[in-house]
């Protein structure tokens, strides 16, 4: 095995992460027992901000929320922690140094971690994210947050560690671990990369240990200060090692998205030919009607009448042939049928195979093409129980102005507005759409359905924050021969605008 | 399809001294009015049976036809009209293609595979009368330039083609494979799996197809061997 794999592959990142760090601060403590701390703090300051650096660019490959958020944490965390030791010694004469100190650390950590916060609420693909707004904002607040502090402080003036700063320690060790823990438990569901919530734990320690030095300062400073080192560490070093997979993983990732791109040419292609043939069809059938009106025109002085008759009768049936060459309503006309006898034998395979349905179609009549209004709805069905998997579809059909209106919605994330307009397009498919197989085709395929039958398929945001597709066709007037699906046709109950049948999963 | 008799009235001559002419048609109304309007100009014409290729060759080595007029897509019972030009000019047939096809090397293939000439089903009527008296009295149907335009154009496509298809000739089996694992969209990782080998030999494997296909990525490679209409290997 490459060297490089064994290296990246786990034990040997963890011991150099933790091991290094140590050393470091080691290293440090000889040589500036007094400003360790302070010498820490800059060091992994500068070794967080190329993390949050590292995580950015590992969101600009993969686009998951979750690494812009956590480049963003440690980035803010890493450009504010590298200036606090500055902070103190910029202070003018006659302010208390140790009271200001542990106050913008806690100014800063309390901004950072709203920011977290903030993330860990994110969904994990947003497309409207900028992570330079969320940098900036959180620089804004450590600012406030310190303002604060400090005309606090200034009220309190007395001696000793105020009260105040202990509070504000305690809350920010007590957020810190929080953070870690909901990082880890994120990451065990495969949700997070895993290093995070072992960096956060292990800054909650270091935030407990500076909570040790009112006591003792010396050995505890160094302690902490390496734990904040070793949760430097930990942190560059996942970050690199994600990064790296990252940018593997990315031909791959390509190479799928290509082998999708080239099914789908495929299917148009498969489209294109049929068509292809159906030209070829009416080219033919154009010819031989020229050929045979050319015939009857310049040699009907040399045929007979039985010859003239016939060829008369064979060019008005192949007329009629190009006739259904050329509009196929002919072939596939357009009938009366009830929305709910057609929709019950979809309901009960989808049901069948997942979905829960909520259906309230009542007495709805449409004109057009059952089998292909069939097939739109039965592709809507589908489409929910892919993007959104175990939410409640709900069909619901109503009249309106003389229109079949079908409602299909579901529960589950939607479709941002932005994007509504091109999911009808041939081969789009949403941000969210990323890593769930499928061409992209279906919803091109149905509109068009819809449209040749006068109807038409539009998407608008659903009441529950879901996608809501409204498939829409001309009503029927009063039916008098009702499609019906002979071979499985399911009962219904008396069909009446308020029925509703709730079909769960699994009881049909 | 049968053999279709004609009842229209010959033109002028006795039976033996008229040129024989057989229609290789599967559009049916074509075929009766082309027979009409040829028996009217004074060919002896029958229209072949299409039931399968050697029905259309046995038609015309019995009825002997000095011209044949041949479509090409002739239904799913004989295919592709390309195969049978060969065997009717062997029996001494001039062949004429009247076809729909646009598809430009197909018609430079009849032409090299020996048709007199190639023509499109949308001429009008009376060019395509015209052309089949033209090639009874030995006269050409294409200009010289239309032949071999058409036939620098076809061949220009093919050597392309060819040119394309060069590099994955020095594959070897085992780098077919794992080009075609890689074109349905497999991972390196997943490839070893399913072959019991480690995730390094088949990188080794992938690295010499990218040498061989010259280019610096899986997803070039792909899209040169689908460019190329490369065809993978069947293997389990």
């Amino acid at each position: 095995m490459p060297l490089h794999y064994l290296l990246l592959s786990g034990n040997a990142v963890a011991a150099t992460a933790v091991g290094l760090p140590m050393l470091a601060a080691y290293l440090l403590h000889q040589a500036l027992p007094i400003q360790l701390f302070r010498s820490t703090q800059v060091l992994a300051g500068c070794l967080f901000a190329c993390t949050g650096v590292l995580s950015l660019v590992r969101w600009r490959l993969v686009g998951h929320a979750e690494a812009a958020y956590v480049g963003c944490v440690f980035l803010a965390f890493g450009l504010l922690t590298v200036p606090l030791p500055l902070v103190a010694a910029l202070l003018p004469d006659g302010t208390r140094a140790d009271l200001v100190a542990p106050l913008a650390s806690g100014a800063v950590s309390l901004s950072v971690l709203m920011l977290a916060a903030h993330g860990l609420r994110s969904s994990r693909v947003d497309s409207g994210l900028r992570p330079t707004r969320q940098l900036l904002m959180t620089l804004g607040l450590a600012a406030a947050l310190y303002a604060v502090f400090v005309s606090v402080l200034i009220s309190f003036r007395s001696g000793g560690q105020t009260p105040e700063v202990l509070t504000v320690e305690t809350i920010v060790a007590l957020g810190w671990l929080a953070a870690g823990v909901i990082c880890c438990e994120r990451s065990r569901r495969g949700l997070m990369t895993p290093w995070v919530g072992f960096a956060l734990v292990l800054m909650s320690g270091q935030e407990m240990l500076r909570f040790m030095t009112v006591l003792v300062p010396t050995p505890w400073m160094f302690a902490a200060g390496t734990l904040l080192l070793v949760a430097a560490g930990v942190s560059i070093a996942g970050s690199g090692s994600d990064l790296h997979f990252a940018l593997r993983d990315k031909d791959s990732r390509l190479l799928s998205l290509s082998v999708d791109l080239r099914a789908s040419e495929s299917r148009i292609e498969g489209d294109r030919e049929r068509r292809e043939e159906q030209l070829h069809d009416v080219r033919s059938a154009l010819a031989a009607i020229r050929c045979a009106n050319g015939t009857l025109h310049k040699y009907a002085a040399r045929l007979d009448e039985r010859t003239k008759a016939t060829l008369d009768d064979a060019l008005t049936k192949e007329l009629s042939r190009l006739e259904g060459l050329v509009d196929p309503t002919l072939i596939n006309p357009l009938v009366d049928f009830r929305l709910a006898e057609l929709l019950a034998p979809i309901v009960a395979t989808e049901t069948n195979q997942g979905s829960e349905i909520l259906l309230q179609v009542g007495d709805v009549s449409a004109h057009g093409r059952p089998f292909d209004t069939a097939a739109v709805i039965q592709n809507l069905i589908v489409n929910a129980r892919r993007y959104a998997p175990g939410s409640v579809v709900s069909i619901h059909a109503s009249r309106v102005d003389g229109r079949a209106v079908l409602q299909v919605e579901d529960s589950g994330p939607g479709i941002p507005e932005r994007e509504r307009a091109s999911v009808f397009e041939r081969g789009v498919r949403g941000s969210s759409s990323a890593g769930v197989p499928g061409t992209g085709l279906g919803l091109f395929v149905s509109s068009r359905l819809m449209a040749e039958q006068r109807g038409s398929l539009k998407l608008r945001a659903g009441a529950a924050g879901g996608a809501c597709f409204v498939v829409d066709l001309p009503a029927a007037e009063l039916p008098e021969e009702p499609f019906t699906n002979e071979s499985s046709v399911i009962e219904m109950p008396d069909a009446t605008p308020e029925t509703s049948i709730a079909v769960a999963a699994g009881r049909v | 399809m049968t053999l279709v008799s004609c009842d229209a009235v010959p033109a002028s001559d006795a039976g033996g001294s008229r040129m024989g002419v057989l229609l290789v048609e599967d559009h049916q109304l074509l075929a009766q009015s082309l027979s009409f309007a040829l028996t009217a100009e004074g060919f002896r014409v029958d229209v072949a049976p299409l039931e399968n290729p050697v029905s259309v060759a046995e038609a015309a080595g019995r009825l002997k036809p000095q011209i044949v007029l041949l479509d090409l897509d002739l239904g799913a019972a004989i295919g592709d009209g390309r195969d049978l030009i060969g065997v009717l000019g062997d029996g001494g047939a001039r062949v004429l293609v009247v076809s729909g096809t646009e598809d430009r090397s197909r018609l430079a293939d009849c032409l090299e595979l020996g048709a007199v000439g190639v023509l499109s089903k949308s001429v009008p009527f009376e060019r395509l009368v015209q052309a089949v008296i033209d090639v009874a009295a030995d006269h050409s149907v294409m200009t010289d330039f239309e032949r071999s335009s058409l036939l620098a154009q076809a061949r220009s496509a093919r050597n392309a083609q060819r040119d394309l298809a060069a590099p994955f000739q020095e594959l070897t089996a085992r780098e077919r494979q794992v080009l075609a694992a890689l074109m349905e969209g497999k991972s390196c990782e997943t490839i070893a799996d399913s072959w019991f080998v480690s995730s390094a030999t088949v990188r080794t494997q992938i690295r010499a197809v990218l040498t061989k296909l010259e280019v610096g990525s899986q997803l070039a490679a792909v899209s040169l061997a689908f460019r190329a209409g490369w065809n993978a290997p069947s293997f389990n």
